[in-house]
């Protein structure tokens, strides 16, 4: 108990004072006031949505109906959904908490039991994950509000929200535990997150196809499902059937807790007999015939300079060519592209199977699924391509290179692999479809334009909220950052799809010659002023406390 | 292609003039003036915080002083940065390389971002063999050792033939051979006409191979020149070593009245 109490106050410690840089660590008014700040505003904005969620649906009695009659298959292919995406993501969140975090070595060289410690990590991923889930309260308790739900609703939502990553997470757990007891921890980030994507994948093929020959017209996950279960459990106490929300509350707990204790029994065993791998004993046998070898050979020194003006591509080249080998080396960064493309690609075969599909209704799912994949990549990918870069930015910062030639270089590499998968998306969609040359022509401009302005924001977004730490993995781009990046990113999908469908489909003659222009003056004029600000802002950047921590 | 060009006048190869760098109200750095000539080793001693390491970001161009300038070989850093950055070579208290990139992908990286194309594989390889990293060039970084990465980083240092180099606290996690082969480095680049800033907490290896040294304490200098110059700057005996100088002249309560006396000279 003891112990537990320990590792509590320890998290609780770190947790206050995760956003001090320096100085002593006194809880004043200033070093609590942005947290305090943050959460007052989240409240607000939550019961705000709320409110708004509430009255809009107590007004409209219909709206009301439909929601009450497809309350329940909504809510587990969601609560599926999330339960898949919570799995792939553990991995990454996992691996850096198994294989980087120095104060785990630390404290499993304590007399504290391992599987105290390697339970608490798990958990503490798991809460996590419950905590962004708390974005779905507002709406989940606006329905609860407007269509009459029981007592006992609210309790059981904040129960399964509460309940629902911990068996994926723990699933995740056990599987990587599995494999760095084979691959060693430099190794380990990689392998796991192929193994990690592809498990998640096919999961969520599986279930896909599960629900599509489980019933004819609207999607619907069978019971037996265990990803459904946590929905499950607010979808039965919605309708009032407490003793079937029961035995799912019964049965999601006994997965969860099960995996949980599993996982962690196996994690202790592990961690705690060491996990030191040959790579060490690799690494010393080559040191030591290295140091032998250094001794007879002289230093190789010239009299004058080598260095010579390079030309513009000559300063492209090795940056690229760079950023090009990581991506191939770590497909952790190639999965990105991947899980958001198979998603929709899954998604986009199932729309367009169904042979009587209206042309304008096969147009204006091409545009919305199109814009959602841009969308999906971009801010998966984009963020993350400077802050990459780590400590060794002083590298780049050092050497004879303009800050403009290297933000040129990573927009280019942020923006065309999007670029090229949603064009080829685009060009299968126009000959599948028969979409006419002169509006595939229009969507080709305008989704290009599209990539390149969400890659100019998120790259502006992470240069001027920048996360260099090379400690942690799991979390490559600031929260401000990534929040930043994807309130724009919305603003800027949804104002192009929407100006899209209407200047396509529903608008004729001027009105949609104007919507398709806005459509591009807008983009354009997002392109010009990242063109405009970021070389200063990484200049800036580059040369500031940012980088040198 | 334009060659970089080197001035052959005995101008020195580091001048910084009056260097100040101020946070808010904080001045890490106040006023500091460095001149380091071709051949010579010269090193930047001071306790944690004396501001050795920004005094070193502010010459490499990492960071911009408040006031003051640094010219390399005669370049003006904040007028010409690319050409002056050239002619640098900078080794940061930790080595920073991609994980994902191998030994020989690394340095290569580096040689092509400075323009060095001129018998690069040949060079490299060179420079490779020499640190002893030969066998494990074609092995990603990631499974490095700390030693191992350190003299990884200092081959990409040398590829391009830097004529000053910059190195902060270069033997952490170095091995004592490792050190050794460190120290004869530097002594063999210096007997090659480079210019060497060594900002060290290690006072032997000062001692051992430093032509000059300066004193920081404060982001100022408080003692600056040969091993004899401080000695008589201190009013040390023959006998004491570098260590014995620097604590009495970094000495919290009587470092105000020393370095008074020193301004006084």
């Amino acid at each position: 108990m003891n112990d537990a109490l320990t590792l509590f106050r320890l998290q609780v410690r770190l947790l206050l004072r995760s956003g001090m840089k320096s100085g002593h660590p006194a809880y004043n008014l200033r070093t609590l006031g942005r947290p305090v700040f943050v959460v007052v505003i989240l409240l607000y904005l939550g019961w705000l949505a709320y409110f708004l969620a509430e009255h809009w649906l107590s007004g409209q009695p219909l709206v009301r109906i439909i929601v009450f009659a497809l309350f329940e298959p909504l809510l587990t292919i969601l609560g599926s959904a999330v339960v898949l995406i919570t799995f792939f993501y553990s991995f990454t969140s996992l691996v850096g908490t198994f294989t980087d975090e120095r104060n785990l070595h630390l404290l499993l060289l304590s007399p504290v039991r391992p599987a105290l410690i390697l339970g608490e990590r798990i958990l503490a991923t798991s809460l996590v994950f419950s905590t962004i889930l708390c974005i779905g309260l507002p709406a989940l308790f606006a329905i609860g509000s407007a269509v009459h739900t029981g007592d006992l609703y609210v309790p059981a939502v904040v129960v399964a929200i509460a309940l629902l990553p911990l068996a994926p997470v723990s699933l995740a757990a056990l599987v990587l535990v599995a494999l760095l007891r084979w691959i060693p921890p430099a190794r380990a980030r990689t392998i796991s997150v192929l193994v990690g994507t592809f498990l998640g994948l096919a999961f969520y093929a599986g279930s896909q196809l599960v629900a599509s020959s489980h019933s004819g017209g609207v999607s619907e996950l069978p019971a037996w499902l265990p990803s459904t279960w946590t929905a499950r459990l607010i979808a039965d106490v919605a309708v009032g059937q407490n003793a079937a929300a029961g035995r799912d509350l019964l049965a999601a707990a006994v997965l969860g807790l099960g995996l949980f204790i599993i996982a962690t029994t196996v994690a202790a065993r592990q961690f705690a007999t060491g996990s030191a791998t040959y790579q060490e004993v690799g690494r010393r046998e080559r040191e030591t015939a290295s140091s032998l070898a250094s001794a007879a050979v002289s230093l190789p020194v010239s009299s004058e300079a080598v260095t010579e003006e390079p030309g513009t591509s000559s300063r492209w080249m090795p940056l690229l060519r760079k950023d090009f080998l990581v991506l191939l080396r770590d497909p952790q960064y190639l999965v990105v592209y991947l899980y958001p493309l198979a998603i929709i690609a899954f998604n986009a075969y199932r729309l367009l199977a169904r042979a009587h599909t209206s042309r304008d209704l096969a147009l204006g799912t091409t545009v919305v699924l199109l814009v959602a994949a841009v969308a999906l990549l971009v801010t998966t990918s984009a963020p993350g391509i400077v802050n990459r870069e780590g400590k060794s930015l002083i590298l780049l910062a050092v050497a004879p290179i303009d800050a403009r030639v290297i933000l040129l270089e990573k927009w280019v590499f942020a923006a065309v692999p999007p670029l090229l998968l949603i064009e080829a998306a685009l060009v299968i969609f126009t000959i599948i479809l028969g979409i006419p040359i002169g509006e595939a022509a229009v969507l080709v401009a305008a989704l290009a334009a599209l990539v390149i302005a969400l890659t100019g924001v998120a790259l502006i977004a992470t240069i001027l909220w920048p996360k260099l730490s090379v400690t942690n993995p799991r979390r490559q781009v600031s929260g401000t950052a990534q929040i930043v990046d994807l309130g724009a990113s919305s603003v800027m999908c949804v104002f192009a799809a929407v100006l899209l469908i209407f200047g396509l489909l529903v608008w004729h003659g001027s009105l949609s010659a104007v919507a398709i222009i806005a459509v591009f003056a807008g983009l354009i004029a997002v392109i010009a002023a990242a063109l405009l600000t970021a070389p200063r802002l990484l200049d800036s950047m580059l040369h500031s406390r940012k980088v040198l921590g | 292609m334009e060659r970089a060009a080197l001035p052959d006048t005995p101008t020195p190869l580091l001048q910084a003039a009056n260097l100040v760098k101020r946070y808010d109200s904080f001045e890490a750095v106040s006023g500091v003036t460095l001149n380091v000539t071709r051949g010579e080793i010269f090193g930047l001693l001071g306790p944690n915080g004396a501001g050795k390491t920004t005094t070193v970001n502010m010459c490499v161009g990492l960071l911009r002083p408040t006031a003051g300038s640094v010219t390399i070989a005669g370049i003006d850093l904040e007028q010409d940065p690319r050409t002056a950055k050239r002619l640098i070579g900078y080794l940061p208290d930790e080595p920073y390389l991609y994980d994902k990139l191998t030994g020989r992908e690394f340095i290569t990286f580096l040689a092509e971002l400075y323009g060095t194309t001129q018998d690069l594989s040949r060079r490299r390889d060179e420079l490779l063999r020499y640190f002893g990293l030969l066998d494990a060039a074609d092995d990603l970084t990631a499974g490095y050792s700390h030693g191992m990465k350190q003299k990884t980083a200092l081959c990409a240092m040398l590829i391009h033939e830097p004529q000053i180099l910059f190195l902060d606290e270069p033997t952490g996690g170095l091995d004592p051979r490792s050190a050794r082969l460190l120290k004869d480095t530097l002594r063999s680049l210096a007997d090659h006409g480079r210019g060497i800033v060594l900002s060290t907490h290690i006072l032997e290896i000062a001692q051992a191979i430093c032509d000059r040294i300066a004193i920081l304490d404060h982001g100022r200098i408080i003692a600056e020149g040969s091993m004899e110059e401080l000695r008589r700057t201190a009013h040390a005996s023959s006998g004491e070593s570098l260590e014995d100088i620097f604590l009495q002249l970094t000495a919290e309560g009587e470092q105000g009245a020393v370095a008074q006396a020193l301004l006084a000279e």
